[in-house]
């Protein structure tokens, strides 16, 4: 892991960070039964932290998700506490995933969002807070899941957010190293 | 020169790693304080509002606008319909109408006669809904109007029909209502024309569930549910709907409000009743003191 943090990676997380809160807040929800907007903001950090680890500092992106829980009507920090915990988890598994076919990207984010809606699910119990309905949990995880190739394509494709090529990878290596 | 760069990565490493730890105590400090004094953590929440709104506002009326002449859009297809019904309703109204202003003007004579004195004055402000700030999990709204428009915590909100929700969080420019249909809703309804009371709960469903109803078999879909004052925080009578049954056999209600296009909310503002101080002394005038001295100290 480099510790040099690119600016423009950076800022540019930042901008659309802000953006999908932004989306978050407008009002499409305000009649219950409907789709289930996907946690946009969480796919972005995790693709972004894959991709561009330069890009993703750990402060910014605990301040975005921070802000995303306290602009949001929920209980506050704890899913701020769970996404920091997908990227973070996200963050530590980069090489494993740089190396292998997207499938398992996305099965491994699939796997860690389950595992911090069951935290968050088991956090509520023993906090005795009513729980949200078991349907909407499944579609809010289905949903992002859903999200989470075309988060990537957009960046892939739209904003050049991809990962250094095997080539670059290996001079980097022998930089650091 | 790499033993160096080492050394700065590991003491780098160390730095982040107690950064993360110390966020990590932040969300968890937020989220125990947020279940121990959750009011505290939503004027943080509201004032957090205040500040971010006014710079999201020019860039929210156009989306807002944007989504919705997506759905007036989709809509458009069942004008006509919609326009032939409405001008039959219209019809029947103009004959409720005639029957409303003959039973207003009888209830007038009637008060007169008994000389009542009618329940505190209502009167409202209206705001826009800004943003929709719940999350999947919560029906709520912000409005654009807060504490120095005269909101109070609590206040009831209508749209033109019907009960829309309750305030809950005022900002001082800001203000969110929490929706009927939120799983947090609770609101004490009268069903007319039985006059059964029942407690209407938000299920993060279209049509909120009657529950604690006294006696269910005198209650048929269409009766009017309306606010029963119960408890003191909405003024009584104001129109919540009708009822329902929903396919499980459960009442439910149908919302008079039109959620799907909140765009402006009244809140009512309410004169409190002026409070009782104190019980009633009716037993007479409390005796002297002097009169009560020597007895006890004759007992003792």
């Amino acid at each position: 892991m480099s510790t040099a943090i690119s600016p423009l990676a950076t800022l540019a997380l930042g901008v659309l960070g802000l953006a999908a809160i932004f989306f978050h807040m407008l009002p499409m929800q305000l009649v219950p039964g409907g789709l289930v907007v996907p946690d946009i903001l969480l796919a972005l950090c995790v693709a972004w932290v894959l991709r561009r680890p330069d890009g993703a500092p750990l402060l910014l992106v605990a301040a975005l998700v921070l802000l995303a829980d306290l602009t949001q009507d929920q209980p506050t920090g704890l899913w701020a506490l769970l996404s920091l915990f997908v990227v973070e988890a996200s963050r530590g598994h980069i090489e494993a995933v740089r190396n292998r076919p997207f499938l398992y990207e996305w099965g491994a984010f699939a796997g860690l969002l389950a595992l911090a809606l069951v935290l968050q699910a088991l956090v509520l119990t023993v906090a005795l807070v009513p729980r949200p309905p078991l349907d909407v949990t499944l579609q809010l995880f289905a949903m992002t899941v859903v999200a989470y190739p075309l988060v990537v394509a957009v960046l892939h494709l739209l904003i050049r957010i991809r990962a250094p090529k095997p080539a670059e990878r290996s001079r980097r290596l022998g930089r650091v190293a | 020169m790499s033993g160096s760069k080492d050394e700065a990565s590991a003491m780098w490493r160390a730095v982040r790693r107690v950064l993360l730890v110390g966020i990590c105590l932040i969300c968890v400090a937020l989220f125990a304080l947020w279940r121990i004094d959750n009011p505290r953590v939503t004027t943080l929440r509201m004032a957090l509002m205040d500040r971010l709104l006014p710079s999201f506002e020019w860039t929210l009326a156009p989306i807002t606008g944007l989504s919705r002449m997506v759905t007036d859009f989709e809509e458009l297809d069942r004008v006509y319909e919609r326009n032939r019904e409405l001008e039959r309703e219209l019809q029947q109204m103009k004959g409720w109408r005639e029957a409303a202003l003959q039973l207003e003007e009888k209830n007038a004579r009637l008060r007169a006669l008994n000389n009542v004195r009618l329940s505190p004055r209502v009167s409202f402000i209206t705001g826009e809904v800004l943003t929709d700030s719940g999350s999947p999990f919560r029906q709520s709204a912000l409005l654009n109007i807060g504490r120095i428009d005269g909101v109070q915590d609590g206040s009831a909100t209508v749209d033109g029909l019907g009960l829309v929700g309750r305030v809950s969080g005022v900002g001082e420019r800001t203000a969110r209502v929490i929706l009927l249909t939120d799983i947090n809703s609770n609101v004490p309804v009268i069903i007319r024309p039985s006059g059964q009371r029942a407690l209407l709960a938000g299920d993060n469903t279209n049509a909120p569930v009657l529950d604690f109803v006294e006696d269910a078999a005198q209650i048929r879909p269409g009766d009017r549910v309306v606010t029963s004052g119960d408890g003191g925080i909405f003024p009584s009578d104001i129109l919540v709907g009708t009822v329902a049954t929903g396919p499980s056999g459960r009442l439910r209600t149908r919302l008079a409000a039109d959620y799907r296009r909140l765009e402006f909310i009244r809140v009512l503002r309410q004169t409190p009743a002026e409070p009782i101080p104190g019980t009633g002394d009716l037993i007479g005038p409390m005796l002297p003191p002097v009169a009560t001295g020597p007895l006890a100290e004759g007992g003792e």
